[in-house]
């Protein structure tokens, strides 16, 4: 019996090591594949010449290949990265605080709150002293706001618990939409709703370094914080009554948990707008490999989010010549059969015992 | 146990504290470069422009006859540029551009910009052009057929920057943060950014519009007169057309587009809407509303302009008649005044939308249509 338990840390700690070395593997070949192709040598020199300039030719500390290298490829490759890690872990976190499988990381409040801000920016012009990105910028306004405001409606008349949550997520995701469609109506501009569905479809195109310094500290600390949490995220899954016996109230733990993936969430949407499907289904995966303990469900679901998004954005840039389909229709058409097929394939539980 | 499990725990943690670390220095040092990048592009430029020099100089070697012509053509740019106009950035704020000498190597997008470098006979100076909606118009034809045409779509960022231009004309939606991304990287590197006034950058979307984008690309390329020629057919076409409707009574007209599930209304804001009005005729829906059939009867208009788009799946016949069809088989519009006296028309997008030089396509067919 012991050994067996040795056996599968040992088996777990090697897919760990082999899942980071498989990211740090696709990221490095996401940088040279695009547009052109570009060596590996030549990115690793330009990468280099980052630390010490005066050892290279200057064509790699500026110009055309430094550009296409260091400002457009490699920033979004760290974005996409650390946007698929934070939603695989949200969405790991979410499935537990409403306890039901079908949560993804936007189900309360967050993309209809991000989808009311991006439409109010684009068609009302609010925001747009903040700068270039004032779409960005009210999405997580939106996100954030409305996500507190779910968490503010489930506690009114009696504590919130994962179905007044859910009930609160969806009254004020109608309300939020409604308010969409009637700017959309109101603002009769055909460009501009153009514009809304595409940055609906997410993206992760417009990376820049000052974005991702800004970001990935949350993200880190965020993913940090739930690893640490795993015992009371365990417990979310055994329910309210179940964890009160224990002796542990959930309550106060589902408010703090909230308030961080909401702020995590607003980030995501504030740099790649909203990409669906990850945080539902790379959960999933990871459950089934691995089994439902959050200790090891979140390292192996931040792992994976990571090295799914980075090969599907690399993807989404490369499979139509000059041009990018929208990242979210890509992974939706590439992970649902994946997901499909893993799910025929392995006997699949949610908490408990697997079925 | 518990000491391994403590220890995995913290290992992990460090790992990603370090990763973090890394990456926000990362970001420390892009900025500082960035302020370097400056005077590196100035020296690009500076490359640049020598090459092309000595490029110019093989030319004239080579045609002896015509070295006479260049250098004369040469010292007129060196008194023109540089030059300094106004454009937009992604916060709809006009941004002061100048550019040190004539772009040669143009990044064209969407159906007016490359159809407007092609009516100043800028076909040589394209590097690379995307985005139509539909085929460029004949007259077009063959000097759009030497241009280097990617395909349909809109060019990501890593496309453009390999492509190395000194000047991009597109629409206000293409230098979005998710597409080309802002401005201001552009102007730092040297290379100059137009974006069409009536696709977003100012409102409202204005006939004059229009006819400042196309003086502003003559100014930009040199070829003022050529498109002061474009504008001034515009003009005097709207000032003949006002001037022989002066004294007789105002025509009523409308521009609706029909959606599967709503008919849509172009107010005085939209472009058509402002060449209506342009042309002396009364819009019914200055507001531009979504309207219902009941609306369109209330109105009653004398003439109605029913948009059309085609994207190349039908001929223009086809598409033109599905568009007219959706008022004139419609039997509660049968009463109308537009239907009655036949005065249904259908118009192309592109003639009343960021139309570039359609535009004199589009007051044609509005004025024919509203006063014949």
């Amino acid at each position: 019996m012991n050994k067996k338990v040795l056996n599968l840390k040992s088996v777990f700690g090697l897919v760990i090591v082999g899942l980071c070395v498989a990211v740090f593997i696709a990221a490095i070949h996401a940088i040279t594949i695009g547009t052109v192709d570009i060596p590996m040598r030549k990115v690793m020199d330009v990468i280099l010449a980052k630390w010490n300039p005066e050892n290279y030719p200057a064509k790699y500390s500026n110009g055309t290949l430094h550009d296409v290298i260091w400002l457009i490829r490699m920033p979004r490759v760290v974005l996409a990265c650390f946007v698929g890690m934070a939603l695989a872990v949200v969405g790991v976190v979410m499935q537990a605080i409403v306890k039901n499988p079908l949560a993804d990381p936007y189900i309360l409040g967050i993309s209809s709150g991000a989808s009311l801000g991006a439409t109010m920016a684009i068609l009302l012009g609010v925001g747009t002293i903040m700068g270039g990105n004032f779409v960005g910028i009210m999405a997580f306004i939106g996100a954030f706001l409305i996500s507190i405001g779910v968490l503010m409606i489930s506690n009114i008349g009696g504590k919130s618990n994962s179905v007044r949550l859910l009930l609160a997520g969806m009254a004020l995701s109608s309300v939020c939409s409604s308010l969409s469609s009637l700017v959309i109506f109101f603002a009769k501009d055909k460009e501009g709703i153009k514009s809304i569905t595409y940055w609906l479809m997410g993206s992760l195109a417009g990376a820049k370094w000052s974005q991702i310094s800004f970001i990935v500290p949350f993200i880190v600390v965020g993913v940090l914080f739930f690893l640490s949490q795993y015992r009371t995220l365990n417990l979310m899954l055994l329910g309210d009554d179940v964890s009160i016996t224990l002796g542990k109230n959930l309550y106060n733990y589902r408010r703090v948990y909230l308030i961080i993936t909401s702020l995590m969430m607003g980030l995501v949407v504030y740099c790649s707008g909203m990409i669906g499907f990850v945080g539902l289904i790379i959960p999933h995966i990871g459950r089934m490999i691995f089994g439902t303990d959050h200790k090891r469900l979140i390292i192996i679901s931040g792992l994976l989010g990571a090295l799914f998004m980075i090969l599907a954005d690399t993807l989404s840039r490369t499979i139509l010549p000059h041009t990018e389909l929208p990242i979210g229709i890509l992974i939706s058409a590439v992970g649902a059969p994946c997901f499909i097929w893993l799910l025929c394939k392995k006997s699949y539980g949610f908490g408990g015992n697997k079925s | 146990m518990n000491k391994n499990k403590i220890l995995k725990v913290t290992s992990i943690m460090l790992l990603a504290v370090t990763m973090g670390m890394t990456l926000a220095s990362c970001g420390n040092k892009v900025d500082q470069e960035t302020s370097a990048n400056t005077s590196v592009s100035t020296e690009l430029a500076e490359k640049t422009e020598s090459e092309s020099a000595e490029n110019s100089k093989e030319i004239s070697a080579e045609d002896s006859k015509n070295e006479g012509t260049m250098t004369e053509s040469s010292d007129v740019n060196e008194e023109y540029y540089p030059i300094t106009y106004t454009t937009y950035n992604h916060a709809k704020e006009a941004v002061e551009v100048t550019i040190e000498k004539e772009p040669t190597k143009v990044v064209a997008v969407y159906q007016n910009s490359i159809e407007t470098l092609l009516a100043l006979g800028l076909e040589d100076k394209i590097v690379a052009a995307a985005g139509l909606d539909h085929k460029v118009k004949p007259e077009f034809e063959e000097a759009f057929s030497g241009v280097n045409y990617l395909n349909d779509w809109q060019p990501n960022k890593e496309t453009v920057v390999m492509l190395e231009p000194d000047f991009i004309l597109s629409w206000y939606s293409y230098f979005g943060e998710k597409r080309l991304g802002e401005v201001d990287y552009f102007h730092d590197n040297n290379i100059g950014t137009y974006m069409a006034l009536n696709s977003g950058a100012v409102s409202p979307r204005t006939l004059q519009n229009e006819c400042d984008d196309i003086l502003n690309i003559g100014k930009i390329f040199n070829v003022n007169d050529k498109a002061k020629a474009i504008v001034d057919k515009i003009q005097s076409r709207v000032a003949e057309v006002v001037e022989s409707e002066k004294d007789k009574e105002q025509k009523s007209t409308m521009i609706i587009e029909f959606y599967t599930d709503k008919i849509s209304g172009y107010g005085a804001t939209s472009l058509g809407g402002d060449m209506v009005v342009k042309l002396g005729a009364k819009l019914m829906n200055p507001e531009g509303n979504d309207l219902g059939v009941e609306d369109i009867i209330a109105l009653d208009p004398e003439s109605i302009f029913v948009v059309y788009y085609n994207g190349g799946k039908r001929s223009d016949e086809e598409a033109e008649l599905g568009a007219l069809n959706n008022v004139m088989d419609n039997e509660a519009l049968a009463n109308i005044s537009a239907v009655k006296n036949k005065k249904v028309y259908a118009i192309p997008l592109g003639e009343m939308y960021a139309s570039g030089v359609r535009t004199i396509d589009g007051i044609e067919r509005f004025a024919k249509g509203i006063y014949e």
